[in-house]
Formats: C-alpha cells, structure tokens, sequence
C-alpha cells in the first residue's frame, strides 16, 4: 500500500487533467401535475431546454499544486468539482484523475440522525474507504479533535449544528488523501472553525497534496492557492496566477466578462430627467420630509457619474486598498464661477463615511459652462468590505444646490487581503532596538 | 465487478446501519423484524391451514413459513432496493462511490432479515415435532440449502439493479412494484401447492414460475431432504434455477449500467 502511495506522489502524470469538458443539463419544461397530463405527456414529444453548465474546460493540475476556482454563483464550480469527483459525468470530454480523491463537497454527508457520534464516525468513515481496524483505532482521537469525547454516545439528531460540522470535519480529516477537493466548506463554523480548517488544509498543503479549492471567499483562495481558475456562466475565462486572477474577477478585465451588475441602472438612473424626480423642489430644506433623492435648480446638471478602476475602466467592484476614479460628468447652462463639486460615502448601516467637496480640498475655482467632466482621483480606498452608497452633488458656495443626487451610486469594495474591520490603517511595523534591548 | 470488491466495508456498513435504523424508535425493535413474518405466517395459517386440500401437504406449517420466509427475501430485497437509490440522493449528489453498492447493501439487509428469520424457523421445527409428533430428519440435500438461497439471493440483486435504477428515472416503478409483487404472492406456491389447480393448464403454467420452482427446491433441500424419493432434488431444475438467475443478473445489471452516469442529474 505504502510504496503504492509513494510512486503516486512522484509520478510525473499530472494529478487531474480535465480535457475539453462539456456539461449540458436538460431541464424539462412542461409540467405534468395531474394524471391525464402525464398520459397526453406519453405522446406529445418532450419539450426541454438545454443548459450549458460547462463549456470547453480545460485543466491540468500538477501534484502538490493547490488550485483555486472562483466565479460567481451559478458559474459552474461545483459541477466542475462534480464531475472531476466523478459524481457526474460531463457530457463530452474527459477527466484523468491519478491518484485517491477525499471529496469534501460537503461536510456530513451520510451523517444519519439517529445515531450516536461513535456510529456516525464509524459510517462516515467507511464511506472515505477506511478499514474497520483503522476505524476503531481513530474514533476516540477524532471525538477528542472535535472536543465532543463527552457525548460520544448522543444521538446525532440532538447535536447543535456546530457540533455536527465539528464532528464532520474531525472526521474528514483522518484520511490522507492524494487529492482534496474543498467546496465551500469553510462557509459554515465560526471564526475560530475556519482557522482550525485552514490550518489543517496549510497542513495538507506541505505534505505535498494536490488541492482544489472552491470558495467566494477570496482571501482564502489568495492565501491558499498557487494557481486560480475564473468561470463565467460555464466559461473558462482565465487560469493563472491566483494573484492576477483575483484582480480579474473584481475588476473584469474584458468588457464581455464579469461586468458590473448594476452598471446600466446606475447610468440609466443618473441621466433620468430631472423633471420627473424633483422639478418642484428647490429648496432643500424641504427634502427631509419627502424621501427624494434628486433636487436642485439645475443650473448645474449631473449627467453621469462614474467609478473607474485601476486598468480603466467602468467599474463598480474595487479590490480594497485599490486606486479608484469617480468621474463626473457635468452640463452648466450659463458660465458658473462659484460652483463647488462633492461627494459623500455612506456605508449599509446609512453611517456617513466619508465626504469632501472642490472647496474643503480646495480645489482653484474655475468657470465652468457647457459640457464638462471633473474627475475625482482616489490613491486608495480605504474601506476593508461592504457596499457603499455615494452621493455626488454641485451646489453653489453659499449653499444653492444645483444638482444633488443623494446616495444614487453603489460600490462594491472587496476585501482581499487578512486584515479585519472596517477601513485600513496605512502602517509599518518596526522593532526599535530589537536584539540588544532582549538580552 | 473488482471495484466492488475494495466497497466491501461500505456494502457491509450501511446494511447493517440499515437494519439498525429500521427500528429505531421502535419499542419492540429489533424483534419486529421477526414479528413482521411470524403475524403474517400465523394469519396465513389460520385462514389457509385447513383450506383447500391443503391439509394433505406433509408438514404443512413448516411448508407454509419457509415458502414465507422464502418469499420474503425476494420481498424485502426488491423493496429495499428500489428506494436504496432514490433514497439516499445526498450521498448520490456529494460523494462518489460506485453507486452498485447501495442496491447490494439493500439487498444484504434484506438477506440479514432473511438468516435472522431461518434461525427462529430453526428454533420452530422441534416444537413442530414435539406437537405434531411427526418425525423430520434432514439428510444429504440439505447441504444443497445454502446454494439454492444463494441463488435466489443471486435473482434478487439482478431484480434490484434493474428496478432501483429503473426508479431514478420513472418513479412509476415504486408504485407498479408493489402490485407485481402483490400478483407474485399468489402466483407462487408459497400457501398452496400446485395439486390445487383443478385446470391443468394453469397448474403448468404456474409450475414454471422460477420463484416458485426456487422455493419448491429450498423446501426440498430442507424439510423435506430427510425424503429424497418423494421430494427429489433433481439437477435439471437446479440448473434451471442457477441459469435463471444469472440471466435475470446481467440484464439487472445492463439496465443499472445504462441509467447510472445520469444518477446524480435525476435523482
């Protein structure tokens, strides 16, 4: 068994090599709920759509190579991960995969309610390919692991869902396999869980075990993985550095990939006629009773705002600590010399983050008529995560509004990197005196 | 087939787990799975000991509870299996194994309650004597019993491949099974024997049923070895049996291999 294993580490084929895989699903569409719809569904062709989960994957995973896939919801990671599993089989195509797969698709599959932790660990166990003698020698380490020693005799079903996934894990783990495959796993559990799952991964890692890591989770995959694939709706859009391809996914490199969601309706909500929110009003006392998000006398027009990311383009996902433009677009109707640009950024819980204008940051007056752009240049975002709502404006220097378009724009900043909490404190650490000082 | 091998563990442990589970949260537990066949062999009893003409069959509450007994290995196997796939989509979706492995190990259970079963009509056949005061002694053909079980054990896993995982893609199986199976307990010799057909015809007919000509051979193999003129094993019917059954195994399996690969899309 153990020179087996031995040769498999250090055979020069690939661990997993996925060559042109297709997967189509076929989802029915009639609806068959009564009897005699079912017998007239006998003879009437069947009437389905075809869905293109994957399309024209193509992966070789060196051994000891940890792999990242990332995408949004609905991309067709996990039937990547399925079908490299051998769960299903990809439509055309073919999968190799050299050497012993522990699939944690998902933590306490096969986990019976109805029986005590020692029986579920015998099961599942099995289920990973242990023998029973094996078995019998780990089920009080992998109690003691999960720290449930004390009710080894508990019926499963009276467990709190921590424990079960705290059982299942210690579980999973026993086996050294060649190849891991992690989806999601570390969605579930506390802080102090998912440490103790990545730990246990860096492990596997040095051991010199192929992993494939699915999660949404992108500092994760960045600390974790050598190499990262992006899909986009079944499509294999990049593979590469993990570095690179984070980037890519926040930002969207291509135009046709990973475009901001909300792009259209930003724009398309910025360039709405002001008549129709808010012609009536000029006064902005008024507007806190009326929940208005546009006023002004529109000397000044806002005509688009936009958030540009660092390689150029439109964007409205930032990688924290990132460079940013937000670009104004503007249309005077008469010469102005006392007109003074803005913006504020409030964060979810409506908690205003951050604001400035062309006067604080005293920006040189300039007359401004017809069409125009102001562009504000941003070195850094300092937020760590979340969504953030802007308001850009143009008022005048003593307080006339021209036009305010109050938190009409969303940006997404994604944390990347291990800080926490809410912004990021530029820093450096540094010993002072070091050495010397211990002794 | 070598694959399955190295699942033997697995095989073993979720039938055993199964059969555990089946009684959880009962009072009486395990005992039902002795209960279950021993009410139904006493209803039958009742209503068809002295029916017919079958007081003239030798040994006829012996006959009836193996013919019970028999039967119900083919029962629980088939009906086990049939939901062994479509019952357990979370392992089918998350993990991978070769999916046999679930109708074998629902087949298995089945065969555990079927040994479980012998044991107590074991317990049964000296307090049959001793009330009876018939004499029954076993002889040669008895270590026939355990081939033709294993055959028959044979028919139920090629049954079970086909229907379970003919049941993933047309769960019309389920339903159609059950009536099958309800036709089958009265088309086999299981509470009469074939002398009751007044229509020869019929009783020809009725005489080809493998299931029946299954069971008339683990009678004769059993209570009835002590016999061998009138109750004779003959290699004919055993070979009968034994092609039968691998026949009734390949295409079990054929059908199970065709509908596989989409198992975890339709289940």
């Amino acid at each position: 068994m153990l020179p087996d294993a031995i040769k498999k580490r250090t055979d020069s084929r690939p661990a997993i090599a996925v060559r042109n895989v297709h997967k189509e699903f076929i989802i029915p569409h009639e609806k068959k709920t009564t009897l005699f719809e079912n017998i007239l569904g006998l003879f009437k062709p069947s009437n389905y759509e075809k869905f293109v989960a994957l399309e024209d994957i193509n992966l070789t995973v060196e051994r000891g190579e940890s792999i990242g896939i990332i995408g949004d919801n609905g991309s067709g990671k996990s039937t990547l991960l399925k079908i490299i599993s051998k769960i299903l089989r990809p439509t055309s195509g073919s999968v190799e995969v050299n050497g012993k797969i522990t699939p944690f698709l998902e933590l306490g599959v096969g986990f019976q309610p109805d029986l005590t932790a020692r029986e579920n660990i015998e099961v599942y166990s099995t289920i990973m390919g242990l023998s029973k003698k094996e078995i019998s020698k780990n089920t009080d380490h992998v109690l003691e692991f999960a720290g449930l020693t004390r009710f080894k005799d508990t019926k499963l079903k009276n467990f709190s869902s921590g424990m079960q996934v705290r059982l299942a894990f210690a579980t999973a783990i026993q086996t050294t396999p060649d190849i891991l495959i992690v989806d999601e796993v570390l969605a579930v559990g506390d802080m102090d869980f998912q440490q103790k799952c990545l730990d246990v991964f860096n492990e596997y890692r040095k051991k010199g075990i192929t992993i494939i890591f699915v999660s949404h989770d992108l500092s994760s995959v960045r600390r974790f993985c050598d190499k990262t694939m992006l899909l986009k709706d079944g499509k294999q859009i990049a593979f590469g550095k993990t570095v690179e391809i984070i980037d890519r996914y926040i930002y969207g490199v291509d135009k046709q990939e990973a475009k901001p969601v909300n792009t259209e309706s930003q724009t398309a909500t910025a360039e709405m006629p002001v008549s129709q929110t808010s012609t009536s009003i000029s006064d902005p006392g008024d507007v806190s009773a009326v929940r208005k998000d546009r006023w002004g006398n529109q000397n000044v027009l806002i005509t688009s705002v936009k958030f540009i990311d660092k390689f150029g383009s439109e964007n409205d996902r930032f990688n924290s600590g990132d460079p940013m433009k937000i670009q104004i677009s503007y249309q005077s109707k008469e010469a102005l010399e006392d007109c003074v640009f803005g913006i504020a950024i409030y964060n979810e819980n409506d908690l205003l983050c951050y604001g400035s204008n062309t006067e604080i940051d005293k920006v040189p007056a300039e007359i401004i008529s017809g069409n125009g752009l102001i562009e504000l240049q941003v070195d850094s975002i300092p937020f760590l995560n979340g969504k953030y709502f802007v308001t850009v404006a143009a008022h005048s220097k003593n307080n006339i509004t021209y036009d305010w378009l109050d938190k009409r724009f969303t940006l997404s900043v994604i944390n990347t990197s291990q800080k926490i909490g809410l912004v990021d404190i530029k820093n450096s650490w540094s010993y002072i005196g070091g050495k010397e000082l211990s002794k | 087939m070598s694959n399955l091998w190295e699942y033997r563990n697995l095989i073993v442990k979720i039938a055993t787990t199964d059969l555990m589970l089946r009684y959880k949260n009962s009072i009486l537990g395990f005992l039902w799975s002795l209960l279950q066949p021993l009410l139904i062999f006493i209803v039958l009893l009742v209503i068809f000991g002295s029916m017919f003409d079958n007081a003239s069959i030798e040994y006829y509450p012996l006959y009836l509870l193996l013919g019970v007994i028999s039967w119900g290995l083919l029962d629980k196997g088939t009906n086990f299996s049939l939901n062994s796939i479509v019952g357990k989509s979370n392992l089918i979706k998350k993990i991978y194994f070769p999916r046999e492995v679930l109708v074998l190990s629902a087949c298995l259970t089945a065969l555990m309650m079927t040994f479980i079963e012998l044991i107590v009509f074991l317990c049964l056949v000296p307090i049959y004597i001793l009330v009876s005061g018939k004499v029954i002694l076993p002889g040669a053909d008895l270590l026939l019993f355990p081939i033709v079980l294993l055959v028959e054990f044979v028919i139920v896993v090629g049954i079970s491949l086909g229907i379970a995982a003919l049941n993933v893609r047309y769960r019309d199986i389920q339903w159609i099974w059950g009536v099958i199976m309800y036709a089958g307990f009265f088309a086999t010799p299981i509470m009469y024997s074939l002398t009751v057909f007044k229509n020869q015809t019929v009783a020809h007919i009725v005489s080809y049923n493998p299931i029946g000509v299954l069971i008339g051979l683990l009678r004769n193999t059993s209570i009835y070895s002590g016999n061998p003129v009138s109750y004779p094993v003959d290699f004919a019917t055993l070979g009968f049996v034994i092609i039968f059954s691998v026949i009734v195994l390949v295409l079990g399996w054929l059908v199970f291999i065709r509908i596989e690969p989409t198992f975890a899309e339709e289940v």
